[in-house]
């Protein structure tokens, strides 16, 4: 199969969006790295993908907030897989507030939070994601 | 040139210029920033062979939008007027499927994607 050797990573594997993208990519002959906060859902679904597909998995549990779980991400799957084709950020968040009832204090920590979780995140995966693509060592992680 | 790398963003329509949703600010700066942010990655990424996208797809039939909606009582009254039913409205917006086919596609054809920010239409409310 044409990708049979390729590797992606996709964030926010355990529902939705990221989930349906992890099974059409191993439907695909992707092996997969599956990054989530919730382990017990990536681990069942690493399992479930590998039985239906053939393809190698792994389940990375993930905050994105924390840096430290993002350089693990990428550390795991250059330990198991030595390379990156691909990079999917799906995780994000609605952090519903109202602009004209809430207070500035919860409106700025929500505002900071939304940015931080949906920008910030997106912004760093891809920093260490490109210059792993490159084949570049980042920072020696 | 051959692409050898492809990073793709699951951004939103909220991040588009013409659509707003209410109670919506963060969600408005956050995805606005990734859409803008994914064209400047994708800037100094494409001489290097990596491709940067960001879909920006309308409503996605997922727990997350689910929780959101049933948690707002004005959001499903507004939507209710709009598609006579939740369920109704369930049934009408992207799948995560759809996004899912989207983004393979991409990943297979990024020539075909000179624009890194790319929309995906859904019913609205």
């Amino acid at each position: 199969m044409e990708f049979k050797d390729k590797v992606a990573i996709v964030t926010g594997a355990s529902s939705g969006v990221g989930y349906a993208i992890a099974d059409t990519f191993a439907k695909n002959g992707y092996n997969m790295v599956l990054a989530a906060r919730r382990i017990e859902i990536l681990k069942e679904l690493a399992g479930k993908l590998n039985q239906q597909y053939g393809v190698q998995t792994l389940p990375v549990k993930t905050d994105l907030t924390i840096l430290d779980d993002i350089k693990n991400l990428f550390k795991e799957t250059r330990e198991k897989f030595g390379k990156l084709n691909v990079l999917v950020n799906v995780a994000g968040e609605f952090p519903a507030i109202s602009f004209v009832d809430s207070d500035p204090e919860e409106f700025i920590t929500r505002h900071e939070k939304g940015c931080k979780f949906n920008v910030e995140c997106c912004c760093l995966c891809k920093q260490i994601g490109v210059g792993y693509a490159y084949g570049k060592q980042w920072r020696n992680y | 040139m051959e692409s050898n790398g492809v990073i793709i963003n699951i951004s939103s329509d909220a991040g588009l210029e013409k659509k707003v949703y209410p109670n919506q600010v963060p969600y408005h700066s956050a995805k606005a920033g990734v859409n803008h942010a994914t064209r400047a990655i994708d800037l100094e990424t494409r001489s290097k062979g990596v491709r940067a996208f960001a879909i920006a797809p309308g409503n996605i039939d997922t727990p997350l939008l689910r929780k959101t909606i049933e948690g707002d009582s004005d959001l499903v009254e507004l939507i209710e007027q709009k598609a006579g039913s939740l369920d109704s409205f369930y049934g009408k917006i992207l799948k995560p499927k759809d996004v899912a086919d989207r983004v393979m596609n991409i990943v297979q054809n990024p020539d075909r994607y000179p624009n890194p920010v790319i929309e995906m239409k859904s019913f609205e409310f």
